[in-house]
């Protein structure tokens, strides 16, 4: 992998697959995806269509469907720090004098905000999920000063997961709505969201089709490629029947190397394991190292697993908004694993392992994860109930600087041995 | 001289805020009462009361470390639910009954997690669901997670929370506040007759033993007060505290060994509880409790749309109190409060208040550094 | 008495009522077994439990994949619908053992079709009740153990794949059953009967169920007995039941084991299902 493509993990595999096809997707959705670069999203509310601000991805299809531009502030501060120049965005943000162990993805943000980077919004949306730090980021938009007299709505999204939960957020949904029509002047142009909606649905359909090719042995193509059909289809404004495209040549693609009984290319597969965590913006330094020296395959992390999303019920708007919440707390990554208890965090890893046969899970337990460094022990000893090899790390995804990631690959080298995997 | 000295009542006091287990609690099992424990300070233990139940606030009082507790958090985890499971961990807390454990930030609602992976000796454990907005649909929701608790409890201590018995624990507990308010309202003055320090120990054990007890104590406390002669030195700097859970009344003396006075505080075991009332009497006693806790009283820094009101809440007791500076404690790793401190500071400094902020661990390890921290500031805020 | 019996006689009563509406209702029996308690080991006693069955069933009978080319017939899609549903008990004359009923088509009849499918596994055993439903529902994750069967990654309901290899074979529900009978009694000793519930005939069909397995699911996450204790026959949960849309859920419970008291305490006593 090049240098400038390993600098560039938020928008490239940090895998090769085989040439002709994969190399056309690649470039497609590189296309594509170089929207969610710094630079292009403070560009784009140029644009001329209203501008909302949300701390964390709230429902895209919503806001293309009253043709808003929205910007995720966190997804922003995430992309930042994965840029070339991450590291010295990271340190401005410290200097700000923000809490010392706050999510770094979060501090990028808060640059972005206070330096200010951002250009002056219509109307703000925080939410408090999926985790402290992304609620802190909400509490900061929404009393930035030169923001005051900017309109706001808050989310409140429940830790529960009953059916009552998701009827409270989808009336909160209803009421976001009102408030971007008055606070934008778009009206939320029903026959356009329920086709987004259908769109997405289709979209969400391929993606959990290519989360089932993962499960062959080798696996066929670059895992990462579920994380990116995600941010295609989620970050990038919904309903593109482009990004519909392809996916669909992904699958198909990625069916025809199942077919063949082809892995990875240049790469042994010995060990497939859980990340169960983001993936980090060093992903490049490590996992291409994994796969190729271990034959070891990072199969799953938190937004690789993007599958299956519920499917938007659009019989009405009513229906519509109460499935979108739903999707919302159940299958948006990092508010699935996020948001609810310890429990529900490791009954997803144990079902990923087996039904993806998966050998090892590495916790690599973020520093900024306030959740994660709560409940490490109740996740060590439901795999070793499980009988299923278990690694804490302890690293921030965001900054390599605090655990590089030569030092994971020894670490995770020396579990790989221990354990007999490698 | 001190109340330590001259008020038993105090001295009774500030005996149980300094440990966990007290004679208070002890009194109260004996006579075959139930404890329920909770975490954090919007837990509505009208319900409790309600329910016949003595409500026990959880902290670390009596922490040493976090050896034990060590295996279930990281490093990186805040202290204070590190310290206070160490002490559940250890066997402290096994004179509760019941733990109650709220959605605030995410290692506390981990915690209830990690409780109940330990295996400790609680009979009833629940998380309660609470918003983290204010607004009238988060009412509704929190009311419906209120009844939800309300009926767990009941079945669990084969109790029946009538509403009037809720209405009768919605005044008894309005009546703490109101004497706790009382009690803050003597430190307004020049050269106040409680000290901080003094004060965070009464406070500490409202949320610690039976509440007709601690009414009966603050009652006769403020009657000696309003009598006594103050004891701080005139002139000194009026400090304020805010911060998360500042239930160790060592930050307040170092304060004022130091020569300044902490004469109010904005924190999750003294201030903020005591602020605003629920009462009077009127309709469905969930729907005010869920008020209360969702729009009248949302000074968590979890509870979004809600800051201007902290801020407010902040600067009211500033000019009420007269106070000079504001310390702000963060404990470390703490997000919420790391961004309510990092807005205040700035608007502090807007309304002309000086702010020191600091982060600490729940049990302060280097005094020296903050004494040294606090004389500065204190030359700064000095008349 | 376990406080799950209820939703079992709840899954009696709903195949009752869908037989009652006409749906066609088919009833297969697996072939007797020996006691699993005299099965030597699990190896052996997977063996004996799928003797005769057209597929593999076990660690590596399948890689656990099916492609869309591949598939015969799709279940459980979030399109079409899909339900899964869990139930332990103690309780003997509940659970028949290796009994396996289908509500709706068969897979020989749904060539490259897509079916709504609901999935009711009912576990007898000694001590068994709610507090080990999370562990059994651990052993339904059966992928790459039954041959030319897929589930999806779809947590919380089943969204499955069968094979035109499998079909081809002669895969049918009976097998689905035999098969999941035989993994989850080799999987868990303290399991001593197994008996399945499938639904394809339609989505309004998994409604009732669905409503069910939410209740359960509260229960088994719940995972003490004494919040969700009977009392007398009545279904308490701590729950505020104005305010859930399972109520006449519950109530229809209650109904249930207010009729089935009746029925005890009359003379000649229990009753037989």
């Amino acid at each position: 992998m090049s240098d400038k493509a390993t600098q560039m993990t938020m928008t490239t595999p940090a895998l090769a697959s085989d040439a002709g096809v994969f190399d056309q997707l690649n470039r497609e959705a590189n296309g594509i995806l170089a929207e969610l670069l710094p630079q292009k999203l403070l560009e784009a509310p140029k644009g001329g269509k209203p501008f909302v601000i949300g701390s964390d991805e709230v429902l895209p299809e919503i806001v293309s469907a009253m043709d808003l531009y929205y910007n995720i502030l966190t997804v922003t501060g995430a992309t930042a720090a994965g840029m070339p120049d991450g590291a010295q965005t990271i340190d401005k943000a410290i200097e700000m004098g923000v809490e010392s162990r706050l999510c770094n993805a979060v501090r990028c943000a808060m640059y972005y905000l206070y330096s200010p980077l951002m250009p002056m919004p219509d109307a703000i949306v925080t939410t408090n999920s999926p985790c402290d730090a992304v609620d802190t980021l909400g509490i900061m938009m929404d009393n930035y000063k030169p923001w005051a007299h900017v309109p706001k709505f808050h989310l409140d999204a429940p830790h529960g997961r009953e059916e009552e939960d998701f009827v409270y957020f989808g009336k909160q949904l209803k009421e976001m709505v009102l408030f971007l029509e008055k606070a934008t002047g778009r009206k939320l142009d029903l026959g356009r969201f329920l086709a987004l909606c259908e769109e997405s649905n289709r979209q969400g359909a391929l993606l959990a089709e290519f989360q089932e090719l993962k499960r062959a042995v080798p696996c066929p193509v670059d895992p990462d490629w579920a994380r990116r059909g995600f941010r295609l289809s989620r970050w990038i404004p919904p309903g593109r029947p482009e990004v519909t495209d392809i996916l669909r040549r992904l699958v198909a693609a990625t069916e025809e190397r199942v077919k063949a009984k082809q892995g990875m290319d240049g790469v042994d597969e010995k060990i497939r394991f859980l990340w169960w965590d983001v993936s980090p913006v060093w992903a490049g330094k490590l996992f291409p190292r994994l796969a190729t020296e271990l034959g070891a395959v990072c199969l799953m992390d938190y937004y690789s697993y993007a599958a299956p999303w519920t499917v938007i019920d659009t019989t009405s708007e009513e229906s519509a908004l109460r499935t979108f919440g739903k999707r919302y707390l159940i299958d948006t990554p990092m508010t699935r694993q996020a948001m609810h208890g310890a429990d529900f965090w490791i009954e997803d890893a144990l079902r990923i392992v087996k039904e993806f046969r998966l050998d090892a899970v590495v916790m690599p337990c973020h520093i900024g994860h306030k959740d994660l460094n709560a409940f490490p022990k109740i996740a060590r000893d439901a795999c070793r109930e499980a009988g299923i090899p278990f690694l804490f790390l302890g690293c921030d995804v965001w900054d390599e600087r605090y655990m590089p990631p030569d030092k994971v690959f020894e670490t995770m080298k020396t579990f790989f041995q221990s354990v007999g995997l490698a | 001289m001190g109340l330590s000295e001259t008020s038993p009542t105090f001295r009774d006091l500030a005996r149980i805020a300094g440990t966990l287990r007290n004679p208070r609690v002890d009194s109260w099992k004996s006579g075959g009462g139930k404890v329920m424990g909770y975490y954090c300070s919007f837990i509505p233990e009208e319900i409790f009361v309600a329910a016949g139940l003595l409500p026990f606030r959880i902290r670390g009082t009596g922490s040493q470390g976090t050896e034990l507790a060590d295996q279930y958090y990281t490093q990186v985890s805040c202290t204070f639910p590190r310290h206070s499971f160490d002490q559940a961990l250890r066997g402290e807390f096994d004179f509760l009954d019941g733990l109650v454990v709220g959605t605030s930030c995410d290692t506390i609602r981990h915690t209830f997690d990690n409780w109940k992976h330990a295996g400790l000796k609680t009979p009833f454990t629940y998380l309660l669901h609470r918003p983290h907005v204010t607004g009238e649909l988060q009412v509704d929701y929190y009311r419906r997670q209120l009844e939800k608790l309300k009926s767990a409890v009941e079945e669990h201590f084969a109790a029946r929370i009538t509403d009037e018995k809720l209405w009768e624990a919605i005044e008894l507990c309005d009546e703490t506040r109101r004497l706790q308010q009382e009690l803050y309202a003597l430190r307004k003055v020049p050269n106040p007759a409680i000290t901080g320090s003094e004060t965070v120990a009464v406070m500490v054990a409202g949320a610690s033993m039976p509440k007709t007890d601690y009414n009966a104590a603050l009652r006769t406390l403020l009657a000696e007060l309003g009598t006594a002669p103050g004891g701080g030195k005139a002139g000194a700097a009026r400090l304020m505290i805010a911060g998360c859970a500042h239930d160790d009344p060592s930050l307040c003396a170092i304060v004022e060994a130091e020569g300044g006075i902490v004469v109010t505080d904005f924190t999750c075991f003294g201030g903020k509880v005591m602020l605003e009332s629920i009462g009077p009497r009127s309709g469905d006693p969930l729907l005010a409790l869920a008020r209360y806790g969702v729009l009248d009283r949302p000074f968590c820094p979890k509870i979004g749309g809600a800051h201007p009101m902290r801020k407010q809440a902040v600067l009211d007791m500033v000019r009420d109190f007269k106070v000079d500076g504001v310390i702000g404690q963060v404990l470390v790793s703490c997000d919420p409060w790391g961004g309510e401190m990092f807005l205040l500071k700035d608007e502090l400094k807007e309304a002309g208040i000086p702010m020191l902020k600091f982060e600490t661990d729940y049990l302060p390890s280097s005094v020296g550094q903050l004494t040294t921290r606090v004389q500065a500031f204190l030359e700064t805020v000095r008349r | 008495m376990n406080v799950l019996d209820a939703y079992l006689e709840r899954v009696y009563a709903l195949v009752e009522e869908m037989r009652e509406r006409a749906a066609l209702v088919r009833v297969y029996q697996a072939p007797g077994i020996p006691g699993t308690g005299d099965l030597p080991g699990a190896s052996d006693a997977l063996a004996r439990l799928t003797e005769g069955l057209p597929i593999r069933v076990g660690p590596g009978a399948s890689p656990g994949l099916i492609l869309r080319s591949d598939t015969f017939l799709e279940l459980g899609s979030p399109e079409a619908g899909s339900c899964s549903l869990l139930l332990a008990t103690d309780t003997t004359r509940l659970v028949h053992d290796g009994r396996v009923t289908l509500v709706g088509p068969e897979v020989g009849e749904s060539a490259g079709g897509s079916l709504p499918f609901g999935q009711v596994l009912m576990l007898r055993g000694a001590g068994l009740g709610e507090k080990d439903l999370d562990e059994l529902q651990r052993l339904l994750v059966v992928a790459g153990q039954i041959e030319g069967y897929m589930v999806r990654s779809a947590p919380g309901n089943v969204w499955s794949r069968v094979s035109q290899e499998a079909a081809a074979k002669g895969f049918s529900f009976a097998t689905l059953g035999r098969a999941l009978r035989a993994l989850v009694m080799s999987g868990s000793p303290a399991v001593e009967a197994v008996e399945v519930l499938f639904v394809t005939s339609g989505k309004a069909d998994l409604v009732p169920l669905e409503a069910a397995a939410q209740q359960v699911r509260k229960i088994a996450r719940e995972g003490t007995r004494e919040r969700w204790k009977v009392k007398g026959y009545d279904i308490d949960c701590a729950n505020d039941c104005s305010a859930c849309g399972d109520k006449p859920v519950c109530d229809d419970i209650r109904s249930v084991l207010k009729e089935r008291q009746h029925i005890d305490e009359s003379p000649g006593g229990t009753h037989a299902t």
